[in-house]
Protein backbone atom coordinates (compact mmCIF):
# COMPACT_ATOMS: atom_id res chain seq x y z
CA UNK A 1 0.00 0.00 0.00
CA UNK A 2 2.51 2.14 0.94
CA UNK A 3 4.38 1.34 -2.50
CA UNK A 4 1.64 2.78 -4.41
CA UNK A 5 1.11 5.90 -2.60
CA UNK A 6 4.82 6.60 -3.14
CA UNK A 7 4.82 5.87 -6.54
CA UNK A 8 1.02 7.72 -7.10
CA UNK A 9 2.72 10.49 -5.33
CA UNK A 10 5.91 10.36 -7.77
CA UNK A 11 3.85 10.48 -10.10
CA UNK A 12 1.78 13.25 -8.85
CA UNK A 13 4.87 15.42 -8.49
CA UNK A 14 5.71 14.51 -12.19
CA UNK A 15 3.14 16.55 -13.74
CA UNK A 16 3.69 19.75 -15.20
CA UNK A 17 1.96 21.64 -12.68
CA UNK A 18 4.47 21.24 -9.93
CA UNK A 19 7.39 22.49 -12.19
CA UNK A 20 5.51 25.07 -13.66
CA UNK A 21 6.19 29.46 -13.01
CA UNK A 22 3.68 31.46 -13.61
CA UNK A 23 5.26 32.94 -16.24
CA UNK A 24 4.61 29.67 -18.12
CA UNK A 25 1.16 29.28 -17.78
CA UNK A 26 0.91 33.25 -18.90
CA UNK A 27 2.92 31.72 -22.13
CA UNK A 28 0.67 28.65 -22.64
CA UNK A 29 -2.29 31.68 -22.89
CA UNK A 30 -0.08 33.72 -25.05
CA UNK A 31 0.78 29.99 -27.29
CA UNK A 32 -3.07 29.22 -27.27
CA UNK A 33 -3.83 32.97 -28.78
CA UNK A 34 -1.12 32.62 -31.52
CA UNK A 35 -2.77 29.57 -32.49
CA UNK A 36 -6.26 30.97 -32.55
CA UNK A 37 -4.98 33.84 -34.66
CA UNK A 38 -2.79 31.56 -37.33
CA UNK A 39 -6.25 28.92 -37.18
CA UNK A 40 -9.00 30.59 -37.49
CA UNK A 41 -8.50 34.10 -38.40
CA UNK A 42 -5.56 32.50 -41.17
CA UNK A 43 -2.82 35.24 -39.89
CA UNK A 44 0.42 33.53 -41.32
CA UNK A 45 -0.01 30.13 -40.40
CA UNK A 46 2.38 28.15 -42.38
CA UNK A 47 4.76 30.15 -39.64
CA UNK A 48 2.42 30.83 -36.93
CA UNK A 49 0.78 27.32 -36.04
CA UNK A 50 4.87 25.81 -35.70
CA UNK A 51 6.22 29.02 -33.62
CA UNK A 52 2.94 28.67 -31.82
CA UNK A 53 3.03 25.09 -31.11
CA UNK A 54 6.86 25.19 -29.79
CA UNK A 55 6.40 28.42 -27.51
CA UNK A 56 3.27 25.99 -25.68
CA UNK A 57 5.43 22.82 -25.91
CA UNK A 58 8.33 24.27 -24.34
CA UNK A 59 6.13 25.93 -21.52
CA UNK A 60 4.76 22.97 -20.65
CA UNK A 61 8.07 20.65 -20.87
CA UNK A 62 10.75 23.44 -20.64
CA UNK A 63 13.94 20.10 -20.78
CA UNK A 64 12.80 20.30 -23.96
CA UNK A 65 15.16 23.23 -25.00
CA UNK A 66 17.69 21.64 -22.94
CA UNK A 67 20.56 19.45 -24.05
CA UNK A 68 19.12 16.14 -24.80
CA UNK A 69 15.58 17.53 -25.86
CA UNK A 70 14.32 17.24 -29.74
CA UNK A 71 13.81 21.43 -29.71
CA UNK A 72 17.13 21.65 -28.47
CA UNK A 73 18.71 20.10 -31.35
CA UNK A 74 16.46 21.66 -33.73
CA UNK A 75 17.67 24.98 -32.60
CA UNK A 76 21.33 24.04 -33.06
CA UNK A 77 20.41 24.24 -37.02
CA UNK A 78 19.59 27.47 -36.35
CA UNK A 79 22.31 28.89 -34.03
CA UNK A 80 24.77 27.59 -36.76
CA UNK A 81 23.26 29.13 -39.39
CA UNK A 82 21.86 26.71 -41.80
CA UNK A 83 18.21 27.12 -42.11
CA UNK A 84 18.09 30.83 -43.09
CA UNK A 85 20.24 29.99 -45.75
CA UNK A 86 17.38 26.79 -47.02
CA UNK A 87 15.01 29.46 -46.54
CA UNK A 88 16.77 32.03 -48.86
CA UNK A 89 17.46 28.86 -51.50
CA UNK A 90 13.57 28.71 -51.36
CA UNK A 91 13.09 32.46 -52.00
CA UNK A 92 15.54 32.58 -54.60
CA UNK A 93 13.40 29.40 -56.51
CA UNK A 94 10.37 30.77 -56.16
CA UNK A 95 11.28 35.14 -56.92
CA UNK A 96 11.13 36.67 -59.99
CA UNK A 97 13.62 39.06 -60.41
CA UNK A 98 12.33 40.75 -63.75
CA UNK A 99 11.42 43.48 -62.46
CA UNK A 100 14.51 44.43 -60.71
CA UNK A 101 16.44 43.79 -64.07
CA UNK A 102 13.85 45.95 -66.03
CA UNK A 103 14.40 48.78 -63.87
CA UNK A 104 17.61 48.14 -61.61
CA UNK A 105 17.35 51.69 -60.00
CA UNK A 106 14.88 49.82 -57.84
CA UNK A 107 18.42 49.00 -55.95
CA UNK A 108 18.56 52.06 -54.53
CA UNK A 109 15.08 52.30 -53.46
CA UNK A 110 16.08 49.02 -51.79
CA UNK A 111 19.55 50.26 -50.01
CA UNK A 112 17.33 53.15 -48.67
CA UNK A 113 14.59 51.42 -47.26
CA UNK A 114 17.70 49.67 -45.27
CA UNK A 115 17.96 52.99 -43.12
CA UNK A 116 15.62 51.51 -40.54
CA UNK A 117 17.76 49.01 -39.86
CA UNK A 118 20.55 51.68 -38.95
CA UNK A 119 17.81 53.95 -37.23
CA UNK A 120 17.09 50.75 -34.57
CA UNK A 121 20.79 50.11 -33.73
CA UNK A 122 21.15 53.84 -32.84
CA UNK A 123 18.26 53.61 -30.78
CA UNK A 124 19.00 50.56 -29.31
CA UNK A 125 22.85 51.53 -28.55
CA UNK A 126 21.11 54.38 -26.41
CA UNK A 127 18.92 52.18 -24.74
CA UNK A 128 21.88 50.14 -23.37
CA UNK A 129 22.37 47.44 -25.30
CA UNK A 130 25.86 46.13 -26.14
CA UNK A 131 26.91 45.91 -29.97
CA UNK A 132 26.55 43.16 -31.13
CA UNK A 133 23.26 42.95 -29.56
CA UNK A 134 22.19 45.96 -30.66
CA UNK A 135 22.95 44.77 -34.40
CA UNK A 136 21.06 42.05 -34.24
CA UNK A 137 17.93 43.62 -32.88
CA UNK A 138 18.40 46.29 -35.17
CA UNK A 139 17.83 43.67 -38.40
CA UNK A 140 14.34 43.14 -37.52
CA UNK A 141 13.66 46.32 -39.34
CA UNK A 142 14.90 44.45 -42.69
CA UNK A 143 11.09 42.62 -42.05
CA UNK A 144 13.33 39.23 -42.89
CA UNK A 145 13.05 36.40 -40.65
CA UNK A 146 15.71 34.43 -41.48
CA UNK A 147 18.55 37.11 -42.14
CA UNK A 148 17.40 38.17 -38.63
CA UNK A 149 17.86 34.83 -37.14
CA UNK A 150 20.77 34.22 -38.94
CA UNK A 151 22.62 37.32 -38.09
CA UNK A 152 21.70 37.13 -34.03
CA UNK A 153 23.39 33.39 -34.50
CA UNK A 154 26.68 34.71 -36.17
CA UNK A 155 26.76 37.57 -33.63
CA UNK A 156 26.47 35.20 -30.63
CA UNK A 157 23.42 36.51 -29.66
CA UNK A 158 21.59 33.08 -29.84
CA UNK A 159 19.70 34.75 -25.98
CA UNK A 160 18.04 37.17 -27.80
CA UNK A 161 17.08 34.76 -30.86
CA UNK A 162 13.47 34.29 -29.66
CA UNK A 163 11.94 37.70 -28.93
CA UNK A 164 14.17 38.80 -32.45
CA UNK A 165 12.00 36.01 -34.51
CA UNK A 166 9.13 36.66 -33.28
CA UNK A 167 9.67 40.03 -33.51
CA UNK A 168 10.66 39.62 -37.02
CA UNK A 169 7.80 37.46 -37.84
CA UNK A 170 5.33 39.71 -36.38
CA UNK A 171 6.10 42.83 -38.05
CA UNK A 172 6.39 40.88 -41.65
CA UNK A 173 2.75 40.13 -40.88
CA UNK A 174 1.70 43.39 -39.59
CA UNK A 175 3.10 45.31 -42.47
CA UNK A 176 -0.58 45.94 -44.23
CA UNK A 177 -1.13 47.74 -40.89
CA UNK A 178 1.93 49.52 -40.04
CA UNK A 179 3.13 50.71 -43.38
CA UNK A 180 -0.16 52.71 -45.16
CA UNK A 181 -0.15 54.95 -42.33
CA UNK A 182 3.23 56.45 -43.46
CA UNK A 183 3.09 55.98 -46.69
CA UNK A 184 -0.03 58.30 -47.18
CA UNK A 185 1.59 61.09 -44.31
CA UNK A 186 4.72 61.48 -46.59
CA UNK A 187 3.28 61.82 -50.15
CA UNK A 188 0.54 63.97 -51.65
CA UNK A 189 -2.24 62.89 -53.44
CA UNK A 190 -0.80 63.69 -56.74
CA UNK A 191 2.41 61.63 -55.81
CA UNK A 192 0.26 58.72 -55.57
CA UNK A 193 -1.45 58.61 -58.08
CA UNK A 194 1.43 58.90 -60.56
CA UNK A 195 1.55 56.11 -63.31
CA UNK A 196 4.94 54.30 -63.82
CA UNK A 197 5.78 53.47 -67.74
CA UNK A 198 5.74 49.55 -68.14
CA UNK A 199 8.36 47.62 -67.44
CA UNK A 200 10.77 46.13 -70.63
CA UNK A 201 10.27 42.75 -70.99
CA UNK A 202 13.14 40.61 -69.62
CA UNK A 203 15.02 37.96 -71.60
CA UNK A 204 15.84 34.95 -70.05
CA UNK A 205 19.14 35.08 -71.12
CA UNK A 206 19.47 38.03 -68.52
CA UNK A 207 17.22 36.49 -66.03
CA UNK A 208 20.18 33.56 -65.71
CA UNK A 209 22.97 36.25 -65.85
CA UNK A 210 21.35 37.88 -62.68
CA UNK A 211 21.67 35.35 -60.10
CA UNK A 212 25.65 34.31 -60.80
CA UNK A 213 26.35 38.02 -60.97
CA UNK A 214 25.30 39.04 -58.01
CA UNK A 215 26.25 36.35 -56.26
CA UNK A 216 30.31 37.22 -57.56
CA UNK A 217 29.93 41.06 -57.17
CA UNK A 218 28.45 40.82 -53.63
CA UNK A 219 30.22 37.98 -52.01
CA UNK A 220 33.66 39.25 -53.65
CA UNK A 221 32.64 42.68 -51.78
CA UNK A 222 31.29 41.18 -49.11
CA UNK A 223 32.38 37.51 -48.12
CA UNK A 224 29.87 37.47 -45.34
CA UNK A 225 27.43 37.34 -46.67
CA UNK A 226 28.15 34.69 -49.11
CA UNK A 227 25.80 31.72 -47.04
CA UNK A 228 22.51 34.26 -47.54
CA UNK A 229 22.91 35.65 -50.44
CA UNK A 230 24.92 32.70 -52.75
CA UNK A 231 21.39 30.28 -51.12
CA UNK A 232 19.35 33.26 -52.82
CA UNK A 233 20.85 33.12 -56.13
CA UNK A 234 21.61 29.25 -56.60
CA UNK A 235 17.52 29.01 -55.78
CA UNK A 236 17.17 31.86 -58.48
CA UNK A 237 19.47 30.16 -60.47
CA UNK A 238 17.37 26.90 -60.38
CA UNK A 239 14.28 28.75 -61.37
CA UNK A 240 15.74 30.50 -64.46
CA UNK A 241 18.03 28.08 -65.80
CA UNK A 242 14.87 25.59 -66.55
CA UNK A 243 17.34 22.76 -66.83
CA UNK A 244 16.84 21.34 -63.29
CA UNK A 245 13.25 21.36 -62.70
CA UNK A 246 13.36 19.12 -60.27
CA UNK A 247 15.63 20.66 -57.68
CA UNK A 248 13.91 23.74 -58.21
CA UNK A 249 10.87 21.84 -57.44
CA UNK A 250 12.42 20.44 -54.24
CA UNK A 251 13.57 23.92 -52.56
CA UNK A 252 10.54 26.18 -53.46
CA UNK A 253 8.22 23.24 -51.85
CA UNK A 254 9.23 20.04 -49.96
CA UNK A 255 12.59 21.21 -48.90
CA UNK A 256 11.82 25.00 -47.91
CA UNK A 257 8.22 23.33 -45.83
CA UNK A 258 10.54 21.05 -44.16
CA UNK A 259 13.19 23.68 -42.50
CA UNK A 260 9.98 26.36 -42.05
CA UNK A 261 8.56 23.34 -39.55
CA UNK A 262 11.99 22.77 -37.87
CA UNK A 263 12.73 26.26 -38.05
CA UNK A 264 9.22 27.39 -36.78
CA UNK A 265 9.11 25.34 -33.79
CA UNK A 266 12.56 25.64 -32.68
CA UNK A 267 12.06 29.17 -32.70
CA UNK A 268 9.01 29.41 -30.53
CA UNK A 269 10.83 26.89 -28.41
CA UNK A 270 13.12 30.12 -27.31
CA UNK A 271 10.43 32.22 -25.79
CA UNK A 272 10.11 29.58 -22.63
CA UNK A 273 8.88 32.07 -19.75
CA UNK A 274 12.11 33.00 -18.10
CA UNK A 275 14.15 34.01 -22.19
CA UNK A 276 10.81 35.69 -23.04
CA UNK A 277 8.59 37.70 -20.13
CA UNK A 278 10.96 40.60 -19.27
CA UNK A 279 11.93 43.94 -20.45
CA UNK A 280 14.29 43.28 -22.74
CA UNK A 281 11.57 41.72 -25.27
CA UNK A 282 9.45 44.49 -24.69
CA UNK A 283 12.84 46.61 -25.93
CA UNK A 284 13.14 44.34 -28.44
CA UNK A 285 9.41 44.96 -29.78
CA UNK A 286 9.40 48.22 -29.29
CA UNK A 287 13.14 48.75 -31.44
CA UNK A 288 11.65 46.54 -34.45
CA UNK A 289 8.68 48.72 -34.54
CA UNK A 290 10.79 51.59 -34.64
CA UNK A 291 13.00 50.54 -37.46
CA UNK A 292 9.87 49.16 -39.06
CA UNK A 293 8.54 52.76 -39.51
CA UNK A 294 11.89 54.32 -40.04
CA UNK A 295 12.68 51.86 -42.76
CA UNK A 296 9.42 52.76 -44.56
CA UNK A 297 9.29 56.30 -44.18
CA UNK A 298 13.28 56.22 -45.86
CA UNK A 299 12.00 53.82 -48.98
CA UNK A 300 9.23 56.35 -49.25
CA UNK A 301 11.16 59.45 -49.19
CA UNK A 302 14.13 58.32 -51.36
CA UNK A 303 11.12 57.61 -53.50
CA UNK A 304 10.52 60.95 -53.54
CA UNK A 305 13.88 62.69 -54.18
CA UNK A 306 13.68 60.08 -57.30
CA UNK A 307 10.67 61.26 -58.48
CA UNK A 308 11.60 64.96 -58.53
CA UNK A 309 14.32 63.57 -60.16
CA UNK A 310 12.99 61.99 -62.75
CA UNK A 311 10.31 64.72 -63.56
CA UNK A 312 7.77 62.87 -61.77
CA UNK A 313 8.20 59.07 -63.46
CA UNK A 314 8.88 57.50 -59.98
CA UNK A 315 5.91 56.88 -57.99
CA UNK A 316 6.86 57.19 -54.17
CA UNK A 317 4.84 54.80 -52.63
CA UNK A 318 7.19 51.81 -54.49
CA UNK A 319 9.95 53.11 -52.16
CA UNK A 320 7.96 51.55 -48.70
CA UNK A 321 8.44 48.09 -50.49
CA UNK A 322 12.33 48.72 -50.37
CA UNK A 323 11.84 46.82 -46.34
CA UNK A 324 11.96 43.40 -47.60
CA UNK A 325 8.56 41.29 -46.55
CA UNK A 326 8.35 39.52 -49.97
CA UNK A 327 5.86 40.10 -51.64
CA UNK A 328 3.38 41.69 -49.08
CA UNK A 329 5.19 45.21 -48.88
CA UNK A 330 4.77 45.70 -52.41
CA UNK A 331 1.25 44.49 -52.07
CA UNK A 332 0.71 47.27 -50.27
CA UNK A 333 2.34 49.76 -52.67
CA UNK A 334 -0.06 48.71 -55.19
CA UNK A 335 -2.75 49.08 -52.79
CA UNK A 336 -2.52 52.12 -51.32
CA UNK A 337 -1.94 53.42 -54.71
CA UNK A 338 -5.13 51.76 -56.10
CA UNK A 339 -6.90 53.58 -53.42
CA UNK A 340 -6.32 57.29 -54.72
CA UNK A 341 -6.36 55.83 -58.36
CA UNK A 342 -7.89 52.61 -59.52
CA UNK A 343 -6.49 52.57 -62.51
CA UNK A 344 -2.90 52.09 -61.27
CA UNK A 345 -1.11 49.28 -61.07
CA UNK A 346 1.97 49.70 -59.10
CA UNK A 347 2.50 45.78 -57.90
CA UNK A 348 5.34 45.17 -61.01
CA UNK A 349 7.32 48.16 -59.95
CA UNK A 350 7.08 47.63 -56.45
CA UNK A 351 8.55 44.29 -57.14
CA UNK A 352 11.73 45.66 -58.27
CA UNK A 353 12.45 47.66 -54.66
CA UNK A 354 11.09 44.58 -53.45
CA UNK A 355 13.29 41.73 -54.02
CA UNK A 356 15.93 44.76 -54.20
CA UNK A 357 15.20 44.91 -50.33
CA UNK A 358 15.70 40.94 -49.76
CA UNK A 359 19.89 41.42 -50.99
CA UNK A 360 19.74 44.84 -49.10
CA UNK A 361 18.62 43.25 -45.97
CA UNK A 362 20.98 40.55 -46.03
CA UNK A 363 24.51 43.33 -47.20
CA UNK A 364 23.37 45.39 -44.30
CA UNK A 365 23.40 41.77 -41.82
CA UNK A 366 26.93 41.16 -43.79
CA UNK A 367 28.28 44.53 -42.92
CA UNK A 368 27.11 44.30 -39.59
CA UNK A 369 29.40 40.97 -39.66
CA UNK A 370 32.17 42.44 -41.54
CA UNK A 371 32.06 45.55 -38.68
CA UNK A 372 32.21 43.01 -36.26
CA UNK A 373 34.73 41.16 -37.44
CA UNK A 374 32.82 37.85 -37.70
CA UNK B 1 30.68 54.16 -21.66
CA UNK B 2 29.00 57.74 -21.55
CA UNK B 3 26.11 58.48 -23.31
CA UNK B 4 28.11 60.88 -25.91
CA UNK B 5 30.85 57.79 -26.87
CA UNK B 6 27.78 55.43 -27.54
CA UNK B 7 26.28 57.90 -29.51
CA UNK B 8 29.48 58.84 -31.21
CA UNK B 9 30.34 54.82 -32.17
CA UNK B 10 26.67 54.30 -33.14
CA UNK B 11 26.52 56.94 -35.59
CA UNK B 12 29.96 56.09 -37.04
CA UNK B 13 28.76 52.19 -37.72
CA UNK B 14 25.49 54.02 -38.98
CA UNK B 15 27.44 55.56 -41.57
CA UNK B 16 29.98 52.57 -42.69
CA UNK B 17 26.57 50.75 -42.50
CA UNK B 18 24.33 52.72 -44.75
CA UNK B 19 27.52 53.42 -47.08
CA UNK B 20 28.66 50.40 -47.67
CA UNK B 21 24.90 48.98 -48.28
CA UNK B 22 24.72 51.60 -50.72
CA UNK B 23 27.84 51.29 -52.91
CA UNK B 24 27.49 47.28 -53.14
CA UNK B 25 23.51 47.92 -54.33
CA UNK B 26 24.75 51.13 -57.14
CA UNK B 27 27.35 48.93 -57.74
CA UNK B 28 25.21 46.24 -58.64
CA UNK B 29 22.59 48.68 -59.81
CA UNK B 30 25.42 49.99 -63.08
CA UNK B 31 26.32 46.43 -63.55
CA UNK B 32 22.55 45.66 -64.02
CA UNK B 33 21.97 48.36 -65.97
CA UNK B 34 24.09 47.33 -68.57
CA UNK B 35 21.69 44.12 -69.30
CA UNK B 36 19.19 46.20 -71.78
CA UNK B 37 22.32 45.92 -74.32
CA UNK B 38 21.75 42.08 -74.17
CA UNK B 39 18.49 41.81 -75.75
CA UNK B 40 20.20 44.13 -78.47
CA UNK B 41 23.11 42.21 -78.84
CA UNK B 42 20.98 38.93 -78.93
CA UNK B 43 18.99 40.49 -81.52
CA UNK B 44 22.36 41.28 -83.87
CA UNK B 45 23.49 37.57 -83.51
CA UNK B 46 20.63 36.33 -84.05
CA UNK B 47 20.32 38.36 -87.04
CA UNK B 48 23.27 37.15 -88.67
CA UNK B 49 22.21 33.67 -87.98
CA UNK B 50 18.75 34.27 -89.15
CA UNK B 51 18.55 34.48 -92.68
CA UNK B 52 19.65 31.41 -94.46
CA UNK B 53 17.57 29.03 -92.44
CA UNK B 54 14.79 31.55 -93.20
CA UNK B 55 15.38 31.39 -97.06
CA UNK B 56 15.20 27.25 -96.84
CA UNK B 57 11.87 27.16 -94.63
CA UNK B 58 10.43 30.65 -94.13
CA UNK B 59 7.11 29.17 -93.46
CA UNK B 60 7.57 27.19 -90.33
CA UNK B 61 9.29 29.63 -88.66
CA UNK B 62 6.72 32.45 -89.00
CA UNK B 63 4.41 30.47 -87.88
CA UNK B 64 6.30 28.74 -84.51
CA UNK B 65 6.71 32.73 -83.83
CA UNK B 66 3.51 32.95 -84.30
CA UNK B 67 2.63 30.71 -81.59
CA UNK B 68 5.01 32.33 -79.54
CA UNK B 69 3.52 35.50 -79.60
CA UNK B 70 -0.04 33.86 -78.67
CA UNK B 71 1.65 31.97 -76.00
CA UNK B 72 3.09 35.17 -74.75
CA UNK B 73 -0.30 37.60 -75.18
CA UNK B 74 -1.76 34.86 -73.52
CA UNK B 75 -0.08 35.53 -70.42
CA UNK B 76 0.00 39.12 -70.51
CA UNK B 77 -3.77 38.85 -71.10
CA UNK B 78 -4.04 36.92 -67.78
CA UNK B 79 -2.06 39.12 -65.72
CA UNK B 80 -4.35 41.82 -67.16
CA UNK B 81 -7.55 39.82 -66.56
CA UNK B 82 -6.67 38.96 -62.81
CA UNK B 83 -5.27 42.43 -62.34
CA UNK B 84 -8.55 43.55 -63.25
CA UNK B 85 -10.28 41.36 -61.17
CA UNK B 86 -8.96 42.24 -58.29
CA UNK B 87 -8.84 45.46 -58.40
CA UNK B 88 -12.74 45.16 -59.15
CA UNK B 89 -13.16 43.01 -56.43
CA UNK B 90 -10.87 45.21 -54.13
CA UNK B 91 -8.86 42.43 -53.17
CA UNK B 92 -5.33 40.94 -53.54
CA UNK B 93 -4.55 38.71 -56.37
CA UNK B 94 -3.51 35.69 -54.86
CA UNK B 95 -6.84 34.56 -54.16
CA UNK B 96 -7.82 32.92 -57.63
CA UNK B 97 -6.42 32.26 -60.73
CA UNK B 98 -7.09 32.70 -64.18
CA UNK B 99 -7.49 29.07 -65.88
CA UNK B 100 -8.10 29.57 -69.20
CA UNK B 101 -9.34 32.01 -71.72
CA UNK B 102 -11.99 31.32 -74.35
CA UNK B 103 -12.84 33.97 -77.43
CA UNK B 104 -16.71 34.35 -77.43
CA UNK B 105 -18.65 32.67 -80.59
CA UNK B 106 -20.66 36.02 -80.58
CA UNK B 107 -18.30 38.99 -81.17
CA UNK B 108 -21.19 41.22 -80.19
CA UNK B 109 -20.79 41.96 -76.51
Amino acid sequence: MEYIMDTLGNLVHQTAFFNLTVGNYVMIAVACGFLFLAIKKEYEPLLLVPIAFGMLLVNIYPPIMEEGGLLHYFFLLDEWGILPPLIFMGVGAMTDFGPLIANPKSFLLGAAAQFGIFAAYIGAMLLGFEDKAAAAISIIGGADGPTSIYLAGQLGQSALMGPIAVAAYSYMSLVPIIQPPIMKLLTTEKERKIKMEQLRPVTKLEKILFPIIVTIVVCLLLPSVAPLVGMLMLGNLFKESGVVRQLTETASNALMYIVVILLGTSVGATTSASAFLNVTTLKIVGLGLLAFCFGTAAGVLFGKLMCKVTGGKVNPLIGSAGVSAVPMAARVSQKVGAEADPTNFLLMHAMGPNVAGVIGTAVAAGTFMAIFGV
Amino acid sequence: MDLALILEKALLNTLLGMGTVFVVLIFICLLISCFKYIPKLQDKFSKKAAPEPAKAAPAPVTAALEEEAEAEDDLELVAVITAAVAASMGSSTDGFVVRSIKRASNRKW
